[in-house]
């Protein structure tokens, strides 16, 4: 898209006309699907809160100061979305049942992982409990410091650190044993 | 340990935001249609303050509608014109001839500009007025109410005329005496009497020695507009104007049924009042840059008539409309919160009520008639605009737009619109856009 396209594109969106969001829906919709599904694990869920995160997107479109992408602020408001409603469902309490695991993942598994593919890694996401899988997201991801999802999740940041390890080491463990299944094949 | 998930972290962590960081996942086609309609639904919740804003529009329609605030108000410009008129104003056939004789009155006629003959006639310090009217033939559908009352009463009272074959109630007030009936014998100054006889419409109207030019004048008004949607003419007329400005177009469009009312050419002065209108638009988008626009206007038409070339005599009359304009707007630009847009179509008005105020003075009465009258047809007009408008929010902006109005001749009661019928008007107001 050229630079005039973009900024007539974003300029209008910004006006609520509908041909703009269907143009920005349809550009960003994609991934933002891929960041609900690893959020909240199941994919019907993550389209309903694609939904919901595109009306809000629409609606607080004026809001959008034109300063960085316009992706980066649309995945923001996703990921604000995936986490109110994991709150809503009291999910984000901080789970001790993972035993730790503190295996360390060898450089040549690197290239190992390679040949899994996404959707696979997604189902690995997916199966940690909800208030790992939302530290890791947050954390390995989407970037954030522990000081930050601590604000986030309201718990304390060592809190966010320790559940990230856990949460890592058990992604880590899901990994390697695809890993193995698929070596196995 | 640290340090191992920290260097763990580094690996399987920068790994996994490598492969997921940017993943995306197919969204079935449903998905925008469903965003589509969620959408639709929450537009279609027409917010509270849609309702307080349509509920104040309506209650200043109506206070206006009840004020009728110029009545009384003195003209932003007035034009006079001259007449040289040989007039023989004596009434016959069906006509109602009213005679008042005052003793020790002095009769304070003025008719600066004006060279005609009266049936008013003086004697030293004796004073007959006559006056004459048409016999009242008002309908159920129609409602005439006239009253006399002495200057010196401040306001009127109305008595209301709806029956078939009677005549205006007519209310006599002499010197401050409060009973209608009795102050004139109780004062023992005035003699009156009343004789009723048959006057033709035709045979009541003035000989004039000039044509009233038919055609309707085509200058252009220049309007300023003040308040929510409003509009504000402020016209100019020359003297030529006014010489060619007299249209067909009648005070009260049912002159036959009442007698004592003026028509235009019997006053030498006539200012029409700058028109204002309050209404709310709504915009609907038809596709990214045009838009379909209706709503509701009323608009309040003031004109003020004074100097009756034949007795002295001042009347107002106040039209109140009420209409719906469609017009379609294409945006040519957009910037920021910024549009601006050419917009052309048109509006069909239906009048609600015309209420006409005549004041006849003869000597130190004030004779007041009022008659309220349905106003027939439909004002029909086009008009093209420039305009910008600045979103306040996504639904509501604010706009401000330079308008031509072309107001086509429907018979309507005379007014600014009868006499110019292109008028330039600057509206303002408040738009709600509805997606």
């Amino acid at each position: 898209m050229r630079m005039n396209d973009e900024k007539e594109l974003i300029a209008d969106f910004r006006k609520g006309k509908s041909k703009a969001q269907k143009k920005v829906f349809e550009m960003h919709a994609s991934a933002m699907l891929a960041v609900c599904i690893r959020y909240v694990g199941d994919r019907e869920t993550a389209r309903d809160l694609l939904q919901d995160g595109f009306i809000k997107v629409f609606e607080k479109a004026e809001s959008f100061s034109g300063e960085g992408s316009l992706g980066g602020w649309i995945r923001r408001i996703m990921v604000n979305i995936t986490l109110e409603y994991l709150r809503q469902k009291d999910a984000l309490k901080m789970s001790s049942s993972i035993d730790d695991y503190h295996e360390s993942f060898a450089s040549h598994e690197v290239s190992a992982l390679e040949k899994i593919s996404t959707n696979e890694l997604l189902a690995c996401v997916a199966q940690l409990p909800d208030g790992f899988r939302t530290v890791f997201n947050l954390y390995a991801i989407e970037g954030y410091s522990h000081s930050e999802i601590a604000g986030i999740m309201n718990i304390s940041e060592g809190t966010s650190r320790s559940q990230y390890m856990r949460a890592r080491n058990t992604l880590q463990k899901k990994v390697q044993l695809l890993m193995k299944v698929n070596n196995g094949k | 340990m640290e340090s191992k998930n920290n260097i763990n972290k580094d690996v399987f962590g920068e790994m996994m935001r490598n492969r997921l960081e940017n993943t995306q996942v197919q969204v079935d086609e449903n998905c925008w249609a469903e965003i589509e309609q969620r959408m639709t639904k929450k537009r279609k919740v027409i917010p509270f303050w849609f309702w307080t804003t349509l509920g104040g529009v309506a209650a200043i329609a109506l206070i206006m509608l009840t004020l009728r605030p110029f009545s009384d108000v003195s003209p932003l410009m007035e034009q006079t014109f001259e007449q040289s008129l040989s007039v023989n104003n004596i009434s016959t056939g069906e006509q109602k001839t009213e005679t008042t004789t005052t003793q020790n009155k002095s009769e304070k006629q003025e008719n600066s500009g004006s060279h005609f003959s009266k049936q008013n006639t003086k004697a030293s310090n004796q004073k007959t007025a006559t006056k004459s009217h048409k016999i009242l033939s008002s309908t159920n559908q129609k409602s005439l109410t006239a009253e006399y009352v002495q200057p010196e009463v401040s306001g009127f009272e109305e008595a209301s005329n709806t029956n078939k074959n009677e005549t205006p109630h007519v209310v006599e007030k002499v010197n401050g005496a409060t009973d209608k009936s009795e102050p004139l014998k109780e004062q023992g100054e005035v003699v009156k009497t009343k004789k009723y006889t048959t006057l033709t419409d035709n045979l009541n109207e003035p000989e004039k020695v000039y044509s009233p030019n038919k055609q309707r004048s085509k200058r252009t008004l220049i309007a300023a507009a003040l308040g929510t949607g409003s509009n504000a003419s402020l016209q100019s007329f020359s003297s030529k104007d006014l010489a060619s400005g007299l249209s067909t177009s009648q005070i009260v469009e049912t002159e036959t049924k009442y007698s004592n009312i003026m028509s235009p050419s019997d006053f030498s002065t006539i200012t029409h009042l700058p028109p204002i209108s309050f209404g709310l638009k709504a915009s609907k988008e038809l596709s990214d840059n045009w838009s379909i626009e209706s709503g509701l206007v009323y608009t309040y038409l003031a004109s003020i008539y004074k100097n009756g070339l034949y007795q002295k005599i001042d009347a107002n009359l106040n039209l109140h409309y009420l209409g719906i304009p469609v017009n379609i707007i294409n945006t040519i630009s957009s910037r920021k919160n910024w549009d601006i847009y050419v917009s052309g179509g048109a509006m069909v008005e239906k009048g609600l009520r015309s209420i006409y105020n005549q004041y006849s003075y003869v000597g130190d009465y004030t004779y007041t008639t009022v008659a309220k009258t349905k106003i027939d047809g439909f004002q029909w007009s086009a008009n093209v605009a420039f305009g910008a408008n600045y979103r306040l929010s996504k639904d509501l902006g604010i706009y401000i737009e330079p308008v031509i109005n072309y107001y086509f001749n429907n018979n309507q009661p005379m007014s600014a619109r009868t006499e110019q019928p292109l008028i330039v008007s600057l509206n303002a107001g408040l738009r709600f856009e509805i997606k």
